[in-house]
């Protein structure tokens, strides 16, 4: 496998800044304003999506998620824009072997109960 | 009586004295059980003090090595481990007050290795919650730099990074998701080896991530941390990702001979942001290690730049999983910040999750291509202890900082990609407060036989190592 296969960020992202070079906007500043023109999460979005998760958070949850979630996608453009040639999978994690038969794996259990006095 | 200096020995030399009956190992562990009520006041570093058992060990082992039964070099000698090690019946917090009481039926596998070799348990090192937290929220508040106690040991390996520095103990477990077990080693001054993921079990190390998490040694020194390699390493049938590639001979390895070695040195991504004097300290180290012979070559990691955002993502979105139960029940229980990163993590939608994981691939190539060309990559390990600020919680009263930062450094590429890193102490800051400075290798899958070698031959021309902090235990 070789790197060239491995393509470069999206055609958009790298089309809307060439855009905005050719209106002299460039830098600091251009990266500003296509982050505000990418989708802001509100707090209604996340309402209806705890909704399909089938979780329900408080407003003030929300708000907190929506900050938190708007900083994530802000910070991961450069990944979301990334493509991924049709050739790569995801990295092996499937262990074929723990389901074979003569080797036990003991899943170590975590408490979910806090036990206070 | 073991003299109050006994506790600066490496553990090696500690583990030379008892074994010639030099050394009792219940004064050793006296003396260390001394210097942590001393200094834990202001350290912070043990979350859990186990003196009687400790102290029972002790004498077990002296015991036995008196009757010639020695089991090894471990044997007689302290450890820490970080307080996410399951231990059967004592006390296991993972650091959170949702689990704070929590006294496991099970023994980790490290642990378990680590007590069968004879080594004795001096108590359960603080850490960031869940391996993740803020460091300043978390459970059982936060670990102080034994450097300068208003700054950041790094974390969320942060008890056994400063109980190293503070000589609390001579040897530890971290575990490293992100680079947990390497931030603290660079903070610190002390050494850090995240060994190839599956060389040693994760069996009773409580997940943050099942496919990033590893658990590995720290101690001040590189033949120390190969000491506990060499104990803790190999297949294990509670975890089916552990390996059973031979362990190689780590105390072989340390020859001090690097003649003809191929240390590649990235030229992107790798010193980008940061800070010129731990950059400066890193060329010089790379400058040494040429003086002894070894070759420097050019290296290229074209996409580790997507390597923060891709372990983000796969670290907090299965670390979300895993905790789902605990965050619906217990939720008020967590850190703020462990709180917010994996309720947000909730909503990333699956093919992000997929993605980050292709990336995982392309990484993988990237970094096999890397190895073709040499034999370690030399890169910086962090920043300088930066101080212990509060973090920033979106829409609570906690003072602003980061909390879901984006995470660039040098660190994430390691747990992404699996293949094994060391951080070794290179320098120190030149304007107080005077903090160490880190230099990280990285090796091939399975060869952290050449990590140690490189490590080894840096150490033995330096006295780094053998710095401490400005700390008293008086």
């Amino acid at each position: 496998m070789k790197s060239e296969r491995f393509t470069e960020p999206g055609i958009g992202r790298r089309y809307l800044l060439r855009a905005l070079a050719s209106l002299g906007i460039g830098g600091p500043l251009a990266v500003d304003l296509m982050a505000q023109a990418r989708t802001r999460i509100s707090v209604p979005m996340l309402k209806d999506a705890s909704e399909i998760r089938g979780e329900e958070f408080s407003e003030e949850r929300l708000k907190v998620i929506q900050v938190a979630l708007q900083r994530n996608l802000d910070q991961y453009q450069a990944f979301r824009d990334f493509e991924v040639d049709d050739l790569i999978e995801p990295a092996p994690m499937f262990v074929t072997k723990r389901y074979s038969t003569g080797e036990a794996t003991v899943h170590a259990p975590v408490p979910n109960e806090v036990k206070h006095g | 009586m073991a003299d109050r200096e006994i506790v600066f020995k490496s553990g090696t030399e500690l583990a030379a004295l008892i074994r010639t009956r030099q050394l009792s190992p219940v004064e050793l562990t006296k003396a260390y059980l001394d210097r942590i009520q001393a200094l834990n006041p202001k350290v912070n570093a043990f979350i859990t003090v186990t003196g009687e058992l400790a102290l029972a060990r002790a004498q077990q082992a002296e015991k036995e090595i008196g009757s010639g039964k020695y089991r090894g070099p471990l044997h007689g000698l302290p450890y820490a481990p970080k307080d996410i090690l399951a231990t059967k019946g004592i006390r296991t917090t993972n650091g959170s007050k949702v689990t704070a009481d929590w006294v496991p039926a099970y023994e980790s596998t490290i642990t378990t290795r680590l007590n069968n070799a004879g080594a004795v348990m001096l108590g359960k090192l603080n850490l960031l919650e869940f391996a993740m937290g803020s460091g300043v929220l978390s459970g059982f508040g936060p670990v102080r730099n034994p450097w300068d106690l208003a700054y950041s040991p790094a974390g969320s390996s942060s008890g056994s990074g400063a109980a190293l520095a503070a000589s609390m103990t001579p040897l530890s477990i971290g575990t490293d998701t992100g680079g947990s077990i390497r931030g603290p080693a660079n903070n610190c001054g002390i050494v850090g080896l995240k060994q190839t993921y599956g060389r040693v079990s994760r069996f009773g190390v409580t997940s943050l991530s099942w496919t990033l998490d590893h658990a590995g040694p720290m101690a001040r020194t590189v033949a120390d941390t190969a000491m506990m390699l060499q104990v803790i390493a190999g297949p294990d049938p509670n975890d089916s990702t552990a390996a059973h590639e031979p362990v190689a001979d780590y105390a072989r390895a340390l020859t001090r001979d690097i003649k003809g070695l191929r240390i590649g040195v990235p030229s992107n991504y790798f010193f980008d942001e940061v800070n010129a004097e731990s950059v400066a300290a890193v060329h010089s180290a790379i400058k040494k290690l040429q003086d002894m012979g070894a070759v420097v070559v050019d290296v290229q990691v074209p996409h580790a730049d997507l390597s923060g955002a891709a372990m983000w993502i796969i670290g907090m979105a299965e670390g979300a999983c895993f905790h789902e139960k605990r965050l619906k029940e217990k939720a008020e229980l967590f850190d703020p910040v462990v709180r917010e990163r994996l309720e947000a993590a909730k909503f990333y939608p699956a093919t992000d999750y997929i993605k980050a994981q292709r990336i995982r691939t392309i990484l993988m190539e990237e970094m096999k291509n890397v190895f073709e060309k040499c034999d370690v990559m030399a890169v910086p390990s962090g920043n300088p202890a930066g101080k212990l600020d509060p973090p920033e919680i979106a829409g609570s009263d906690v003072k602003p900082g980061s909390s879901s930062t984006p995470r660039r450094g040098s660190t994430n590429i390691g747990d992404l990609v699996g293949m094994p890193a060391i951080v070794i102490p290179c320098g120190f800051t030149a304007e107080p407060p005077v903090r160490p400075l880190g230099i990280q290798f990285y090796g091939k899958p399975f060869d952290e036989a050449t990590l140690f070698r490189v490590s080894h031959a840096y150490e033995s021309v330096t006295d780094w190592h053998k710095r401490r902090p400005p700390l008293s235990a008086a």
